[in-house]
């Protein structure tokens, strides 16, 4: 095994998919790995859709001075925690079919990002006046909903690909590699392209079209893998 | 690998990580002037080097298939350090290659950091071969993958925000860049140690790396922001008079007074028209607003435009909003302007404007004057967009003036065109009146006669070179609906032309509406708003 790659070259193909009997009890396999990889690519793209967009929005809307950006980003970074724990804690559930659970997760990340400028701008105007802590628990707020469960995505997907791969370390580098490579696709398409010649809105739209997009495909796949199995 | 080991060894090389990424965003938001797209792909590069670095951890991992949990950690030993070696060596790297600049070969428009790209994403693809690496280490492929996988996803992100906090908010605060980086690498060392049992050898090699870090960093680092800043002039010199880095950003003077702010020119320490006649920008508040008593100035930078509209005898209260706090040490480091500070006149207040603006619907102004940073730089559409000038235009009094820096885009101007009626071209100035323009000379030219500041008169009317900048400033009146070639015939007190040069008949007049919208039909603009975010990541 540790002499499978030639030295010195980088491993890029897609490792063959295992059989599709799994480990005893996870059920049957009917997505492979590269849509599997696929889908979780756009996730990466849009999530980072996002995070140029909505940091943009927020700091427009709270101040773009230094405090705000620590907030906008700290709240990123809790939301994102609590979801990597609330993913952990949804893909020990028994019986809880993961695809479905990650579709749904899509759709709900998606379902925000349609309304999520308008939201922003509500909001803000709402608690305008208001002291730097009631901004860091408002901007927490209307971060936890999206970030929760995009947080949640990377523990769901790994659970599921360790059950066909039997490798926690492979399955965390390909689907970190492919969801790392989404956003950096996603962080390029939004700065070079979409921000410029569609601006906020039809950009952020973009990025949800991709989530939803992304729901989509898991659930026919959930689908798929039940009539499987 | 032992779980709680493995969640504290994330949550470091994710403070690690976060810590380094803001390192090097201030990097190229410098090098680019604060240009939003320069960030978003340096994140990009970023990010592609985390993700090949995790596709790299699969070879690691197959590497280290049957070795001992010692091994392990000496495998995950080496990464961190090479990780931090490489981040820390990034910074001053790219500030050298930004030097290249000054060669001929390399002046050919294409933005240098872009060559840069592949170092940053080298840097980050040690980082992103860890966190796969250490879970394939600390996580059993049983039923609690999940569950385990999300605490040390959970470790690494608490370590990342940690980084975000301390780094961000503390370290760049008290610590200039140069030594953040270093004890980065410090912190990376000193993991590479510990997790390599504290052996000689990596005692040895750890105190080699940290020392020679720390004796390279000032060779390194010499003229680093200069290197950054100066596209073609960089060289001996050239030394900036005055480098201030905080939390809020990096300002830079230079040996002409010009200050730059966070790379991009923000202003002059100077408030003699004499020297710099585009003050007028400043001086032109009594030609325009009758009675100027309350003024709100958004954006104080090196404090010269709240000097001289402090020293307006109308003027009873100025306001200033700075978002960048450093800007005050900057004022209180230059005499001619040192004395905003202690002007009963003055309240100096470090917010985000528009923010400020929001929060505070009741107050009212005679005057808002916003000497705006470039239209392109990152955030600036927040102050020229349909919606801010709407709400700023709001806290006017009738008679009112707003005026503000439209750094010759004309988006700026058209945006101006489209929300308001009683709009003029002051130099390169936007003037926006709540009620008739007017540009009075007869109410002007007393106020300029005896204009002091800080008790020394302005112009001394018996000196020609003043008196021609006086007689400069008031035949601006006869400017509005006058062509360029029509000024050449207008001449000072000695018969001399007051407006010599082609490019200052241009620029340094008066504009009508019906001239400002001449000129954005011809050029095609359109209005700036909050969606379209204006010239920011307009990169072509």
């Amino acid at each position: 095994m540790a002499n499978a790659v030639p030295s010195g070259a980088l491993s890029m193909e897609i490792p063959p998919d295992p059989p599709r009997t799994a480990i005893p009890g996870s059920g049957t396999f009917a997505v492979t790995r590269p849509v599997l990889y696929a889908i979780f690519f756009l996730s990466g793209v849009s999530a980072l859709i996002y995070q140029l967009c909505w940091q943009r929005a927020l700091l427009t809307v709270f101040g773009s001075n230094v405090e705000s950006a620590a907030i906008v980003v700290s709240s990123f970074m809790v939301g994102l925690g609590i979801g990597s724990l609330f993913g952990g804690w949804v893909s020990e559930r028994p019986g809880l079919p993961l695809l479905l659970a990650f579709s749904l997760a899509e759709f709900i990340i998606g379902t925000f990002g349609v309304f999520s400028l308008d939201i922003f701008k509500a909001t803000a105007a709402s608690v305008s006046g208001s002291n730097l802590a009631v901004t860091a628990a408002v901007c927490f707020l209307l971060l936890l909903l999206p970030t929760l469960f995009m947080g949640s995505t990377l523990p769901l997907l790994v659970t599921h690909h360790v059950k066909s791969m039997g490798n926690v370390g492979k399955s965390v580098s390909w689907l970190y590699f492919v969801n790392t490579l989404g956003a950096a696709t996603g962080a390029i398409i939004a700065a070079l392209l979409l921000l410029a010649v569609f601006g906020m809105k039809t950009t952020v739209i973009i990025g949800a079209a991709l989530n939803l997009l992304a729901a989509v495909l898991m659930f026919l796949n959930w689908l798929r893998e039940r009539r499987a199995s | 690998m032992n779980f709680r080991a493995a969640s504290l060894l994330v949550a470091l090389t994710g403070f690690i990580a976060l810590s380094l990424e803001l390192v090097w965003t201030r990097l190229y938001y410098f090098l680019s002037a604060t240009r939003a797209y320069a960030f978003a792909t340096m994140l990009a590069a970023y990010l592609l080097g985390l993700a090949i670095g995790s596709l790299w951890s699969i070879r690691v991992q197959r590497r280290c298939e049957n070795s001992t949990p010692a091994e392990q950690s000496a495998s995950v030993a080496r990464l961190v350090l090479w990780a931090n070696i490489a981040g820390w060596a990034l910074t001053p790297l790219v500030s050298w290659m930004a030097a290249t600049r000054t060669w001929g070969p390399f002046q050919n428009g294409i933005p240098p950091y872009v060559f840069t790209y592949p170092l940053v994403a080298l840097a980050a693809g040690w980082l992103g071969t860890l966190l796969p690496l250490i879970c394939h280490f600390a996580v059993p492929p049983d039923a609690k993958v999940g569950s385990r996988l999300s605490k040390l996803y959970l470790a690494n992100i608490v370590g990342a925000g940690a980084g975000s906090l301390l780094t961000g908010f503390v370290l760049m605060e008290y610590i200039p860049i140069r030594w953040i980086s270093w004890l980065l690498l410090f912190l990376g060392t000193a993991i590479y140690v510990v997790l390599s049992s504290c052996t000689r050898k990596a005692l040895l090699r750890g105190v080699a790396v940290v020392g020679i870090g720390a004796a390279a960093t000032p060779p390194l680092y010499w003229q680093f922001w200069e290197r950054l800043q100066n596209e073609y002039t960089w060289g001996k010199g050239r030394d900036f008079t005055q480098i201030i880095e905080s939390r809020s950003g990096v300002i830079t003077i230079d040996q002409e007074g010009h200050i730059y702010g966070g790379g991009a020119y923000d202003g002059v320490v100077d408030v003699s028209p004499v020297n710099t006649p585009w003050l007028v920008r400043a001086y032109a508040l009594s030609a325009m607003c009758a009675n100027p008593e309350e003024v709100l100035v958004v954006g104080l930078s090196g404090g010269s435009w709240a000097q001289i509209t402090a020293n307006n005898p109308a003027v009873k209260k100025v306001t200033c909003i700075e978002i960048n706090h450093s800007y005050k040490e900057v004022i209180a480091s230059h005499p001619i302007v040192s004395s905003l500070l202690q002007n009963p006149k003055v309240e100096i207040i470090i917010d985000d404007g528009r923010r400020w603006l929001e929060r505070n619907p009741d107050r009212k102004f005679d005057a808002i004057l916003m000497n705006t940073t470039h239209h392109w730089r990152e955030f600036a559409g927040n102050l020229l967009s349909k919606e801010y000038l709407t709400m700023a235009a709001a806290h006017l009094n009738p008679g009112g003036v707003f005026q503000y820096n439209a750094t010759d885009s004309l988006r700026v101007h058209q945006t101006a065109l489209e929300v308001f009626d009683h709009v003029n071209l002051l130099v390169n100035n936007v003037v926006i009146w709540n009620g008739p323009p007017v540009f009075d000379e007869k109410r002007w030219r007393p106020v300029l006669e005896n204009y002091t500041i800080d008790g020394k008169k302005v112009f001394d009317l018996a000196n020609p070179r003043h008196r021609r900048v006086f007689d400069l400033f008031l035949a601006l009146a006869d400017t509005p609906s006058k062509e360029p070639g029509d000024l050449l015939s207008i001449n000072d007190s000695e018969g001399k032309p007051l407006w010599p040069s082609e490019k200052e008949r241009q620029q340094f007049r008066l504009q009508t509406r019906v001239q400002m919208q001449h000129a954005c039909r011809e050029g095609g603009a359109s209005a700036i708003t909050d969606d379209n975010l204006g010239h920011e990541y307009r990169w072509w």
